[in-house]
């Protein structure tokens, strides 16, 4: 049972760094130029790049970490984040945990004293201090596995609620962005996907979630953003597409044809909503339910002398 | 050479696109394309997500034309898509 609080139950480190430590190069060629690999947050005049500047914005504002001591960034990618916190944001210490080692080492490369990344699981995690704001954007989804039923997923996912909550001040925000089942089930989830992209996972759905963060976080907000995955993805296959050739000068006709597909696959399901994306603001419950240690006493029925 | 400018020329009825997908499908599940219902969901041959990507691209290469992944969301039996693809092609020409 402690298994849940000491380990990681969700994908293991080499099953995410079969996706992302593909080559940091590759990922340039069809990420916006702050390579940031989650779900863009689209107006209609947006570039791929500002979209995700203002999905970026949301988050942090949506964990009110402006002006904040500590923020805690779990699954930093290559640190867009970060970087917007303590450039735009003012924060002093930014926090980025990652299980990618492409990520961190490329992170450390620019040395900047108020930015810190960890080559590690939030399982792992032991801050000293305590964060005023938690970010997690597009990691969640790494936090099951395939063939977990529902009550071992919603026991990992609490694990990780936990955690943030002692980790987090009184009163303070977690943003969370993940994409979900929407009209499917587990049993749907794309052989292809399954296998050739993101071993060892298994998306949540949004009962799980809420299920899991019960009576330790409170739902704010909610945002079912799944047309801004789909545009997310349209673009970056057209970066790849543009960029065809040198993608394949560096890792190959095959495992460019995987991405294609994986892309289009991804923009099929958003579309049809069987994939479902999620923000979610999740407020600290500083006081967490207990119950009455014995049966309700009735007051104001005895007259006062 | 004379057969490649003839294509270019005309472009597939829906009936013929109709014949290459029943043809695809009964070939992919190995059956009798006879066997082959258009008016039933993609679904009920087993087409998952993938699957409706990579019959997608094999059609617009047939068709020599670009066409969306997500066709197979709205256009739902080899008919509707067939209908759809026909009435379509001729405005691409």
């Amino acid at each position: 049972m402690n298994e849940t609080t000491t380990q990681n139950p969700g994908a293991a480190p080499a099953a995410i760094q079969h996706h992302y430590d593909v080559s940091n190069e590759f990922y340039e060629l069809w990420l916006d130029r702050t390579r940031t690999y989650s779900c863009a947050l689209w107006e209609d005049n947006d570039t791929l790049e500002t979209a995700q500047l203002r999905k970026i914005d949301f988050h942090i504002e949506s964990s009110r970490a402006e002006g904040a001591d500590r923020v805690l960034d779990v699954g930093c990618g290559w640190g867009s984040t970060l970087d917007r916190l303590v450039e735009k944001y003012n924060v002093r210490q930014a926090v980025g945990l990652s299980l990618s080692e492409a990520q961190t080492q490329w992170i450390r490369e620019t040395e900047r004293p108020q930015i810190e990344v960890r080559l590690e699981s939030w399982s792992e995690h032991a801050p000293t201090e305590p964060y005023d704001a938690i970010i997690s954007i597009g990691a969640f989804e790494h936090f099951a596995k395939l063939h977990q039923s529902s009550a071992q997923k919603i026991a990992g996912y609490r694990a990780f609620f936990q955690h943030c909550h002692q980790w987090l001040k009184p009163g303070s925000y977690l943003s969370l962005q993940t994409i979900t089942y929407g009209n499917a089930k587990p049993e749907d989830f794309n052989s292809f996907l399954a296998s050739e992209i993101f071993p060892d996972t298994d998306l949540p759905r949004l009962a799980e979630i809420a299920e899991a963060c019960e009576h330790l976080f409170e739902i704010v907000a909610l945002r079912s953003d799944r047309s801004c995955y789909e545009r997310t993805c349209r673009a970056w296959l057209a970066n790849l597409k543009q960029n065809r050739e040198a993608a394949v000068r560096l890792v190959g006709e095959e495992t460019v044809a995987r991405y294609e597909k994986y892309l289009q696959v991804s923009i099929v399901g958003f579309y049809s909503g069987k994939l479902c994306l999620l923000r979610m603001a999740l407020q600290r419950i500083d006081r967490p339910y207990r119950p009455l240690k014995r049966k309700p006493v009735v007051l104001g029925t005895t007259k006062k002398v | 050479m004379e057969i490649q400018s003839s294509q270019t020329t005309t472009v597939p009825t829906a009936t013929e696109i109709q014949t290459w997908l029943v043809e695809y499908l009964g070939e992919a599940l190995e059956i009798d394309p006879k066997q082959i219902d258009p008016s039933l969901p993609f679904q009920d041959y087993g087409l998952d997500s993938s699957a409706a990507v990579t019959l997608t691209g094999d059609l617009g290469e047939w068709l020599n034309r670009e066409l969306d992944p997500t066709l197979l969301v709205d256009y739902t039996t080899i008919e509707e898509l067939a209908t759809y693809l026909g009435e379509t092609e001729e405005m691409v020409l």
